[in-house]
Parts: C-alpha cells; structure tokens; sequence
C-alpha cells in the first residue's frame, strides 16, 4: 500500500506540470525562452501519441508545459527573489539565462555575441545610383554609452571593437553620410532606459536631430524639455519578469517642419513604434518603415520615390550581419 | 527524446511509470518496456530504429546459427556505425559529396549502443541463459541508457527484467539519483555551458589571455563532467525507478592521483569495455613493455577514434597515452602521485577535445603564460556572464575538489526528502531552457 501511494504521488508530481498546463493554462505564459510552435495543431495529445509525425506530440506537450500556469509561478517567484537582490548585491543576481546583463543598480545592458574588430576595406553601396540618398544611423551599445552604470569587471573589460569598427567604418566610406551617435551620446546624462536595451526620450530626440540636421540642413533644431512619459522597460519586463514603473524626462524637438521630406527607413527594434513614436515622428517626415531583411538590393526603383534612405542599425548586429547586406 | 526534456520528464516518464502497478511476468514487462523503448527512439530518430533492429536481427542471428566468423560479424555490427560516423572521411578523400541521409541524421547514441551489442555477444554470462530476438531488441533499446550508455552488461538487465516487484527501496534512490542529475545538469553544467558556448559557437577568430583561458578551460573540465555524470545520475535513476541497477559511470574522477586512476573513475563502463575488447585481447600487460606500451597507445587511440575521426580527438587519445605510458615508465606512485598535478594534466588535456582546430589548441593552450589582456577578445564577452548563479557554481566546483563523506548520504532512503529534491530540480527544470548533453553526439 505504501509503495503504490509513493508511486501515485511521484507520477502526480512529473505530471503536474503537463495537467497544469492542459487545466490552467496561464493568462500571459513568459517567454524568455524559445516559445514552441505548433503549426496549427489541434489535435487532441491522446490522438498525437499514435501520430505519424512524431514532432507534433513533442511541440504539443512543451507546449503545455511553456504555458503551464505552474511554470509562471515558479518563474515570478525566482525572479522576485533575484531581483530583491540585485540592489543588495554588487554582481549580476540574474538566475535565467537571458540575453541581457545587469550592471550597477540592476540596469540592464545587452550581450553581445562577440567582440571582434570588424575592417572593412572596400565601400558601402557604391553600385547604388542612389547613393547620395543613403544615411547610415548606427546606434551604439548601451555599455558603449553609459559605461559609469556597469559595475567594476565588467566596465574594466568593456568591448570597445564595435567603436573602433564604427571609426573604421566612417573613415573608410568618406563619401556616405554617416551619423555619429558616439558623438551625439557623449555627455554624461541617460539615453537609454534603465530596464531597456533601448534609447529613451533623449537618446531617441538626440538621434533624432542629427537626422534633421542632414535632412533640414537651413533649420537650427533645439531639444527641449517636453513632460514625463512612463518607461517602456520592455526588456526588462520580458526577460526580468518583473514590470517597472519608472518615469522620465519626455523631451521635443523644435521647430517642426511644414513642407516635409519622404523617408524610408530600414530599422531594427528601436524605431518600433514604443521607442520611436511614429505619430511625432509624423511632424517631421513622411516615413515608411521596412525591417532589415536578407533581401535588401540597393538599386530598388522604389528608391526614387523617397528623398533620403536612413539605414538604422544597433552597432553589434550591423558589423556582425547587416553589413553583408549592403556591402559591394 | 532527451531525458531532460520536458516530453520526456512530463509525460513519457510518468506514464511509462505505470508499469509499476501491474507487477507484469518477465515475458509481458519485455514486451511492454521493449515498446516502450522503441517509442522512444522513434520519436526522434524515426525510421533509425532500422539500425537497432538490423543489430538485433545480426545479434540473434549470430547466436542461433553462428553463420559468420567473429571479425566479419563485428564488421557487420559496425557498419551503420561506420556509415554514420566514419563515412565522411572516405566521402572527403574522394572528393565526393556526402548523401544527405548520412549527412541529415546522426542516430542519437548510435556508438553506445553498437558497443553494447558487442559487448553481449562477447559476455561469457550470456550463455547462462537464452535470449529471444524482441528480448536482445528490448536489452539494446532500453530507453534509460540507450542515448549515452551506461553501457550494460547482460546479467544487469537480467536482474532488472526478472524483478517482477516493485521495490521502494529501489524507488527512493531512483528519485534521489534522477532528482540530483537534473539539479547538476540544469543548476551546473548548463551554467558553465554558456560560457564555453561563447568559444564553441562563435566563427570568428578568438584571441585569449590567461585569464580567458584559464575560465574556458575551467568550465569545459566541470561542464563535460557535470554534464555527463549528470546523464548517468539520471539514467541510473531511472533505473531504478524500473527495478534495474544500472552500473556506476563515474567515480569522482577529478579526485584521481594518476592518470590510471583516472580512468577507473571517468566513463568506467567504456574504459571497462575497451579493456576487455581492445587492450586484454592485444595481451594487456603480460607481455614485454614495448609491447605493453603499444598497446596501451592502440587502446587510447581507439578511444579517440571512438569519440570522433579528428585530429583534435585523436591528439587528445595521444595524450592521455603518452601520460599513462610515463606513468609506467616511471612509476606513476613517484612521478605523478598527486591528485592537483593529475587533475591540472587532465584539465589542460580537455583543450584539444573540446577546441575546434589544432591551431585553436595551441592559442588556447600557449595563452595561458599570456597575462596581457589588451588583445584579448574572448574576455569582454565573457565577463557578460560572471553572475551569482555562475560564481556559486564556480564555488561548487571547487568544493568537489576536495575529498569529502556527501552529507546528504543519510537522507538517500527518506522519501520525503527525496520528493522534495524531485519538487526543487523540476521547479529548476522549469525554469531552464535545454541544452543538449555534450555526450549525445557520440
């Protein structure tokens, strides 16, 4: 009798984590890890067990699992404990492994995969004809920029070949327009959100008027201060598991444009329209937005319905990847 | 499917626990765990299990009638083992490109269980009793350590198929193991992974210094036997939780003071196997010394070879024989005799096993009297991933080290403790994503 009760209770708890799943799935499973796919999937997992495709049964129940309200619990008690010691501690307390680090006070950085100089020799785009039109914005790390918030080790052996790829890249493309956003971000105030890889108000309307100054080059831009907005922190909320709710310095840029150029802009993440609102972006340009994609041909005749192309990137993956995209 | 996949923990293993309750006769509990086994495999692998039954069918075959002479019937039983693994270098040579099939698919364990087909044919128990085609198939297949051993014995199964009787005993250490390899795997090897992963996916050239390559090498040592014996702790669990004693793979290895200690205690049952089907049948070391030399140096170059058809593999087999054959040559009690200098040796002895190139061997291995660390390229990504987690980690390396009673021993037959084990590593495997065991792709 003993046996079969420790028995049921073992199988009870290696299958809880399933059952939870199947019975209370949670509202917003998180997703730091790989979300499985199911292509559409509607059978039922006693059908799939006698499947033919064999995948299906496993993506069914990692499923189950991923979504299991169970799995949110533990993952929103872990991270709780983690982040209460984070300003206690003067390391990373980060438990899962993330894309993200902390440095001092819990501000978050991204890692990067590699740190290797990347020289290119020959030009950008040169077989463009409409290379006139191209401006490059590649924007720096956030440990690139604000440095005095990593702690110790990790500022003492801070990547700097992504700057020095930067620096090559400009000097060897002397003829491209190329904004310098190491420039743009030197002072010592905060561009990027405290629980974000991304730029905030200021970073953003930094980048932003060193756009307007090559696009409106008779206009003398000023940044002013413009209210509070709330953090989007979205990073953090994603891969910390925990939402802050911090407010910052909202600013605008002044004057506003009447006669406004059209743009097209290849970005990443950062002009999403949370960092990057596309409604204020409206007072200055016509924008149409396309992500960086493999299939990029510089020579694309839709080219010529826009004034400028603004091919914005985050530094790492630009040298990394984007960069064969557009090179000769 | 991996044993740590959440497929694999939560729903083929509980369910596959029902078996517990029906106290099957030996002939029914073949079938239902042969099946079972097969699904297993299937589930990845697929149409591969052809492999395991084409060794069963030449297995048996070989038994019953004994058509073929011992060296063609080995050949016979390495051929897929061939095929998958060792093709490549005649493809290579030939210049020609390797069938997709061959290329695509890798049958997951496909070496262990090869060796284990061998080893059956060979074991002089087997004669004690006879067993039927599906039994052979089910001895093979048997899901707990089909993918990366521990290799079996025949009167192992044995044992475990005739115990017909649930035994709690059994049980309460089967949760035990099964709970502290999850832990090991998830809280520890997959700790010190990503850092070796840095230098293992990346495809640029890496620069190091010593402190780089001090940490890589570090981790590498831990993860692969954290990792591995962290697979066996499961497999030997999940064992148990059937009624079958699975042999010990690992005897705190890093606690050796000579390279043959050494390999008493690191993956014990292939050691066991290449001694008595490599190193004894070549006449061991009751010959002349030269002879004896040589065939330790054949031995450790199969081992290699075992491992995969690299020059990195094989320089690593090289190694370990060179140091062995010191040893004799010296008296290993009054040259080595000292469980640091052994654990250094084998440490640094990872490098060509784990590194990519022979070049890579050498930078890694010569950075290490580099203190500079201005070219060093390796160490900013690095220190990206020099948490909490990863410094306790670190401590627990060091910690098991040093030659202590495991304290937890006494509560090995609470159940209590042992569901509270098993409670913690799946809250841990819920939080962790999976990273494959390094031993799989052998």
């Amino acid at each position: 009798m003993k046996e079969k009760l420790f028995l049921t209770i073992t199988i009870f708890i290696l299958s809880s984590a399933m059952f939870s799943g199947i019975y209370f799935p949670a509202k917003n499973s998180y997703s730091y890890v790989n979300s499985i796919e199911t292509l559409g999937e509607e059978r039922k997992l006693i059908e799939l067990v006698f499947s033919t495709n064999r995948k299906e049964l496993k993506n069914k129940i990692e499923t189950y699992v991923f979504e299991s309200s169970l799995r949110n619990q533990v993952l929103g008690v872990v991270s709780i404990i983690s982040w209460s010691l984070q300003d206690k501690i003067s390391i990373d307390t980060q438990f899962f492994n993330t894309e993200v680090f902390f440095g001092r006070d819990g501000n978050l950085f991204p890692k990067t995969k590699s740190c290797n100089v990347y020289i290119l020799n020959s030009e950008v785009g040169y077989n463009s004809e409409y290379i006139d039109k191209f401006i490059f914005m590649i924007v720096p790390l956030k440990q690139e920029v604000e440095s005095s918030k990593l702690e110790i080790i990790q500022n003492h052996y801070l990547c700097k070949a992504f700057h020095e790829s930067f620096v090559s890249f400009q000097k060897n493309n002397p003829n491209l327009k190329i904004i310098d956003l190491y420039d743009a971000f030197s002072s010592d105030t905060n561009y990027f959100e405290f629980g974000d890889t991304h730029w905030n108000s200021f970073g953003f309307n930094s980048a932003l008027v060193e756009l307007l100054k090559i696009t409106y080059p008779e206009e003398n831009f000023k940044i002013l201060p413009d209210g509070e907005y709330k953090e989007n922190n979205k990073v953090f909320e994603r891969l910390g598991l925990i939402k802050l709710n911090i407010d910052s310095p909202k600013y605008i840029i002044l004057p506003k444009i009447n006669k406004k150029i059209r743009l097209l802009i290849f970005h990443d993440s950062f002009f999403d329209n949370s960092y990057s609102p596309h409604a204020y972006l409206e007072d200055y340009f016509l924008i149409d937005y396309k992500r960086w994609n493999k299939n990029l041909n510089l020579n694309n005749e839709e080219f010529k319905n826009y004034d400028f192309i603004v091919f914005q990137s985050s530094v790492d993956i630009f040298f990394e990847s984007r960069i064969l995209y557009i090179k000769d | 499917m991996l044993l740590t996949s959440t497929s694999f923990l939560f729903f083929f293993l509980p369910f596959s626990l029902l078996i517990n309750y029906l106290n099957l006769p030996k002939k029914r509990k073949v079938i239902l765990l042969g099946s079972l086994s097969a699904y297993f495999y299937i589930l990845d692998n697929g149409y591969l299990i052809l492999i395991l039954v084409f060794l069963t069918f030449i297995v048996n075959i070989q038994i019953k009638k004994n058509y073929f002479n011992n060296v063609f019937f080995i050949i016979l039983l390495l051929f897929p083992l061939f095929i998958f693994k060792y093709s490549f270098l005649f493809y290579n040579f030939l210049n020609i490109e390797i069938p997709i099939f061959i290329h695509a698919n890798f049958p997951i364990g496909l070496s262990f269980f090869t060796f284990q087909a061998i080893a059956y044919y060979f074991d002089v128990k087997r004669k004690e009793n006879v067993e039927d085609s599906f039994e052979i198939f089910t001895f093979l297949t048997f899901f707990p350590q089909l993918l990366a051993g521990p290799i079996v014995d025949i009167s192992t199964y044995r044992k475990g198929i005739r115990s017909n009787y649930f035994d709690i005993n059994n049980f309460n250490n089967g949760i035990n193991r099964l709970s502290l390899g999850l832990i090991k795997k998830f809280l520890i090897a997959d700790t010190l992974a990503q850092i070796t992963s840095i230098y293992l996916d990346s495809n640029y050239e890496i620069s190091f210094s010593f402190l780089s390559s001090f940490l890589l090498i570090f981790c590498y040592t831990f993860q692969i036997y954290f990792d591995f014996s962290a697979y066996c702790d499961i497999a030997i669990g999940i064992g148990l939780l059937f009624g079958f004693r699975l042999p010990e793979n690992f005897n705190r290895p890093y606690l050796a003071f000579s390279f043959q200690d050494f390999w008493r205690r690191w993956h014990i049952t292939l050691s066991n196997f290449f001694k008595n089907f490599v190193y004894i049948p070549l006449g061991g070391n009751r010959t002349s010394k030269l002879k004896n030399y040589i065939n330790l140096w054949i031995t450790f170059f199969l081992t290699a070879l075992w491992h995969g058809a690299t020059l990195n593999f094989i320089l690593w087999g090289l190694i370990h024989g060179l140091f062995l054959t010191f040893e004799k040559i010296l008296g290993y009690k009054k040259f080595f005799s000292n469980r640091l200098i052994t654990f250094i040796l084998v440490a640094l002895s990872w490098v060509p096993f784990f590194s990519k190139s022979v070049t890579d061997t050498v930078e890694i291995i010569s950075s290490l009297v580099v203190f500079e660390t201005v070219n060093d390229n390796f160490l900013p990504v690095l220190v990206q991933y020099l948490n909490l987690k990863f410094f306790v980690v670190f401590i627990i390396c060091i910690i098991s080290l040093i030659k202590f009673r495991n304290p937890f021993n006494q509560f090995k037959n609470n159940f209590l403790t042992n569901l509270s084990l098993l409670i913690i590593s799946i809250f841990i495997v819920l939080t962790s994503s999976v990273d494959p065991f390094i031993y799989f792709k052998f």
